[in-house]
């Protein structure tokens, strides 16, 4: 089937309940009102960083499985991933959830990806509620990407900060008082040959746009409260705006565009680009959006997030940066 | 979409590295940092028997003590932010490199983390600066040996 | 404030740029005609800014300092000025050193004027010390 990468869902499948963490530096972030969990330590009491980041996993998913009225016992399943070696954070707290559970990876796109995922297992009618989301700790990430966290190496203005934090959702059948998944678009990997690892928000907006623009294209009519990217930072939300305005998919769409990596931190100089991670898409779209979507301040949003789909390895050995980006229209009646 | 075309819109889009402005804190910063090493060179001269070429050890020494503690308090990746190749070419980037990924990899142990992983950063300064000194003195020897130079 | 500055600067540059080099120097035996001819030659010499000497017993030591720009090829103008040296007093033992420490040890020594035993046992650990490598 050629358009099959954009699904409707007929059962409407409602996210009842999210839970948000973040760690200490999220707390300048504008959307901290929204947040569940503020953390003061950002290895979460924790020995390493890593253990810190399965905890912080661990502790989100409780919250939200708590926030729904449920035990971790009535979830069918929990799909979760994050951006460490062989996502061991997700396993280990998947280990102590005691759940079914299956990991994914899309890099920073995983928030939206198991969303769709969760949405295609309850359309079967087969579970009744899953539990999704993704999380990632800065440091436990810039150690496996970048360079140590006290090296002086200087970035670019470019480069973006991974934030501290995990958003996580129960997803199950429709009720009418909670937001549903309306739709999803299955985002497919855009590689522009841009190979600068300090710049990945350039390098995703073309995945942001190839997935944007033939989501549009299947919803011809529709229209959104605003559409919302992950993380593609000051440097790659100015780029899709443009690729949009220079396409003319929709002039209309440009003015109700908005960023979570951009918008994360304020209007802070110092995080540069603006913030990052699989964390960040996570905790803005299942903290702040699913609030006020809960409160019917907006109807219908787009969220897309974005991944890049790199190692430390890939780029070491000169390959370009692959990205991918998913879609998920949310919708409030 | 074709990447030439995309690429041109990332070059014009995208914000630049203010090289200028890097360079002149680069300045600085490494001025600065030569600044503290000399002080601390005279100081070894004035109060120890060191001479001009005896103090240079003590005082890489020191300079390494103090990277090494300002890495530790997370002030060096400040100054590595604000000062780039400034903080990073004079002997405390070195000393910085090797602390940091000594701190960083604590988690794995003192042998296969801390051991195994110190010189991850550092390890290309030794291996290049040994393999150059070695070229170089080899060019020399020959250019002695042909009698273009003396020693 | 801002004329305190370039002032401090015009002094800075005329000092630094000062043309003849200074010379302090002193002689345990009170030889004037052996200063005055090493003294004046200090004074000639274009590249250096400052200049001490010891007489003492066919010893002779001195220290330099040569100019700020001249500092690339400091290990030359010291070769050379030795030699000099030494064909002006053939029949002395000399020892040139351009170290910074070593010429405040010199120092020192002239300040204190101390007398012929003490004078041998300071020139013999400033020359050992000027020997150290590392």
């Amino acid at each position: 089937m050629k358009n099959a990468r954009t699904y409707q869902f007929a059962s409407k499948p409602s996210i009842v309940s999210t839970a948000v963490a973040v760690g200490p530096l999220e707390k300048q972030s504008p959307f901290l009102p929204h947040f569940d969990l503020v953390y003061d330590d950002e290895r979460f009491g924790q020995e390493t960083n890593e253990k810190g980041h399965a905890y912080l996993i661990e502790e989100t998913c409780k919250l939200a499985i708590m926030k729904g009225g449920f035990q971790t016992t009535d979830i069918d399943l929990f799909l979760a991933g994050d951006l460490v070696n062989q996502m061991t954070p997700t396993n280990f707290a998947a280990r102590e959830l005691a759940t079914p559970f299956m990991g994914m990876f899309s890099a920073c796109a995983t928030s939206i990806s198991t969303l769709i995922t969760a949405s295609f297992f309850l359309e079967t009618n087969h579970m009744e509620r899953i539990l999704f989301g993704s999380a990632s700790q800065h440091n436990a990430i810039e150690r496996q990407f970048r360079y140590p966290i006290e090296y002086g190496a200087q970035k670019p203005p470019t480069g973006q900060w991974t934030v501290t934090g995990g958003g996580f959702g129960v997803l199950s059948h429709y009720q009418s008082d909670k937001p549903y998944v309306h739709s999803a678009t299955i985002g497919q990997v855009v590689d522009c040959e841009l190979k600068d690892p300090l710049d990945m928000g350039s390098a995703m907006a073309a995945a942001a746009f190839d997935t944007i623009q033939f989501h549009l294209s299947q919803n011809k009519g529709t229209s959104y409260d605003f559409v919302m990217t992950g993380d593609l930072g000051k440097t790659g939300s100015a780029i899709l705006k443009e690729l949009i305005r220079t396409s003319g998919v929709s002039s209309y769409f440009v003015d109700q565009y908005r960023d979570a990596g951009a918008e994360f931190y304020g209007n802070n100089d110092k995080l540069l680009s603006g913030a990052s991670g699989a964390g960040c898409s996570a905790t803005v779209y299942y903290g702040p959006i699913y609030a006020e979507l809960l409160k019917k301040q907006w109807k219908k949003v787009l969220l897309v997030a974005t991944g890049a789909l790199l190692s430390p390895l890939s780029f070491q050995q000169g390959e370009s940066i692959p990205c991918i980006a998913h879609a998920v229209e949310l919708s409030m009646d | 979409m074709d990447a030439k075309t995309y690429q041109q819109t990332v070059d014009q889009l995208a914000p630049k590295r203010p090289v200028l402005k890097n360079c002149l804190t680069a300045f600085l910063t490494g001025g600065i940092i030569c600044g503290i090493g000399q002080i601390i060179s005279f100081m070894y001269m004035y109060f120890f028997p060191f001479t001009e070429r005896t103090s240079s050890n003590p005082t890489v020494a020191t300079m390494v003590f103090i990277a090494m503690v300002l890495t530790g308090l997370g002030i060096y990746k400040k100054i590595g932010q604000f000062g780039g190749a400034g903080s990073a070419v004079p002997v405390t980037g070195f000393g910085n490199a090797v602390v940091s990924a000594a701190i960083e990899h604590k988690s794995e142990g003192f042998i296969l983390g801390v051991g195994g992983n110190i010189f991850k950063l550092a390890g290309s300064v030794i291996v290049y600066g040994v393999f150059s000194a070695f070229v170089v003195a080899l060019i020399k020897t020959i250019l002695v040996q042909v009698g273009v130079i003396n020693w | 404030m801002k004329k305190l500055w370039f002032i401090s600067c015009v002094l800075l540059l005329v000092g630094g740029c000062s043309e003849r080099p200074q010379v302090t120097s002193y002689h345990v035996e009170d030889n004037q005609q052996e200063l005055e001819k090493l003294e004046e030659f200090i004074a000639d010499q274009e590249k250096i800014s400052e200049g001490s000497a010891v007489f003492f017993d066919h010893e002779l030591v001195v220290t330099i300092q040569v100019k700020p720009l001249s500092k690339f090829s400091k290990e030359k103008i010291t070769k050379s000025f030795e030699k000099e040296v030494k064909s002006l007093f053939p029949d002395h033992k000399v020892f040139v050193s351009s170290d910074l420490k070593i010429s405040w040890e010199l120092k020192k020594i002239i300040e204190e004027q101390p007398e012929k035993d003490k004078v041998k046992k300071d020139l013999d650990k400033l020359q050992a010390l000027s020997k150290e490598a590392t």
